[in-house]
């Protein structure tokens, strides 16, 4: 058994040992995170539970494929952090006890549907990927003429407009999108 | 009726989204919206598609009593059983936290190395992190060489350092700012400062103090400057600049992170 199933197994058994070499071992790199980015040790904590939580129930859902268990869990906690940074903009209430699952509710079907567009962006060419991350990161067609061999700008809107269609298809043709995209 | 996807409906989506669409235009497509449902549901996958491949914007969705799957996972939340779970996994948490306070000062530099190794793992197994993740992996400032230790004098250097080290960043910066050019700790005064800029989120200031560090020619201190700039342009996802930065460190073998800088080139250009 490798370490990730090791940590995933202990987490659904509620192995309290192996909670606690999480902790020891991957707390002090998220606090560092949260630390850095305008949080407090509270909300380091927070982060650190609620994806732990997240694993747990994504599991005993549906057995989900994690390739290291580090890489991932930082991911996870990363995103919870910038779910909570971008509603603390929003609201500016109270967070009840009945509030905090909602938002772990909200965010487990959230990053369902991160993985979702992530998965399916990873298909698309290494062209595709790089021309659609400018131009989604709002790059104008001449910034992009500029940054790559592009001919004219015709080309790169021709190019975008492909890669986008292509990438739209990718996700239609997949049936978890009839699911997801009801989620809005 | 079934919307053809055509290159001028995205671009008018793309306006609406990034609201460029001026009012003539923007109260007709409202009122497509209003009354096309297809409209609206590809105006949604849009909208996350720009925040989540371009600008790793988090996308929120709303609580909606409508959404069964939602609603499916609240009860489970709420129910007994995950409720026993929630509660374990927070007292494992604050019992942790507790016993590291304890042991605090003693182990700040064993888990600062702990980090670092952590750090260079995630680097090492995620190539396909985005630029921040490799900010996040690198940068750490309580690497900056400390000199508190070294001589009882309170020095405006010395105040700086305590101040940066309790997370005093605005006090640490008045401090620093204090350091005269001429003294020995001057190089290090800008590495702090440029740092405590960073954490106060003032990138731009932090870079131009980086600069200063770097023109400090007579110092073997200040190719550390183009390290430090590289950071904070991974922290703010600029591809551009960090390889400009990269490409500098690599011009010399000499040059502080060297080694690190040519793995990191080698992976952002991958």
């Amino acid at each position: 058994m490798n370490i990730t199933e090791k940590y995933i197994n202990a987490l659904i058994k509620g192995d309290d040992k192996v909670i606690k070499k999480i902790y020891s071992k991957l707390y002090p790199k998220i606090k560092f995170y949260i630390l850095a980015n305008r949080g407090k040790q509270e909300d380091a904590l927070d982060v650190f539970h609620d994806a732990l939580m997240y694993i747990i129930v994504r599991h005993k859902e549906k057995k989900i494929t994690i390739l290291s268990f580090e890489p991932y869990f930082f991911t996870i906690c990363k995103n919870l952090w910038k779910k909570t940074l971008k509603n603390r903009v929003i609201k500016a209430d109270v967070v009840t006890l009945e509030s905090k699952e909602t938002d772990l509710s909200l965010f487990i079907l959230e990053q369902q549907c991160f993985d979702f567009y992530i998965e399916k962006f990873g298909l698309m060419s290494i062209n595709c990927k790089e021309i659609l991350s400018s131009y989604f990161n709002g790059l104008s067609y001449k910034d992009i003429l500029k940054e790559n061999n592009y001919t004219s700008i015709n080309t790169v809107r021709q190019r975008v407009f492909k890669c986008r269609k292509k990438l739209i298809a990718l996700i239609k043709k997949d049936k978890r999108f009839q699911k997801i995209k009801k989620w809005k | 009726m079934e919307i053809s996807l055509t290159e001028e409906l995205l671009e008018k989506i793309d306006k609406y989204i990034t609201g460029k669409l001026i009012d003539s235009e923007l109260n007709i497509f409202e009122k497509q919206l209003k009354e096309n449902k297809q409209l609206q549901e590809e105006v949604i996958l849009q909208k996350q598609l720009i925040n989540i491949i371009g600008q790793e914007k988090w996308h929120t969705i709303g609580d909606d009593k409508k959404n069964e799957e939602l609603q499916r996972l609240k009860e489970k939340l709420r129910s007994e059983e995950y409720q026993l779970v929630s509660k374990k996994i927070k007292n494992i948490g604050n019992l942790h936290v507790e016993k590291k306070a304890r042991f605090k000062i003693k182990y700040l530099y064993y888990a600062s190395a702990a980090m670092i190794v952590f750090m260079v793992s995630i680097f090492t197994y995620n190539t396909s992190q985005s630029l921040d993740s490799y900010y996040t992996s690198y940068a750490n400032w309580e690497e900056l060489p400390s000199f508190v230790e070294k001589g009882n004098t309170k020095t405006e250097f010395v105040v700086g350092e305590t101040y940066f080290k309790k997370g005093n960043y605005t006090k640490a910066i008045e401090s620093f700012n204090l350091v005269d050019t001429k003294s020995k700790y001057y190089p290090y005064s800008l590495m702090y400062l440029g740092a405590a800029y960073e954490l106060i989120n003032k990138d731009e200031v932090a870079l131009q103090t980086f600069d200063k560090l770097i023109n400090l020619k007579y110092s073997e201190e200040n190719t550390k400057g183009y390290w430090y700039k590289l950071l904070i342009y991974l922290k703010i996802n600029n591809k551009e600049k960090s390889l400009e930065v990269l490409h500098k460190i690599s011009e010399n073998k000499g040059n502080y992170k060297y080694e690190t800088s040519q793995k990191l080139l080698k992976q952002i250009n991958d």
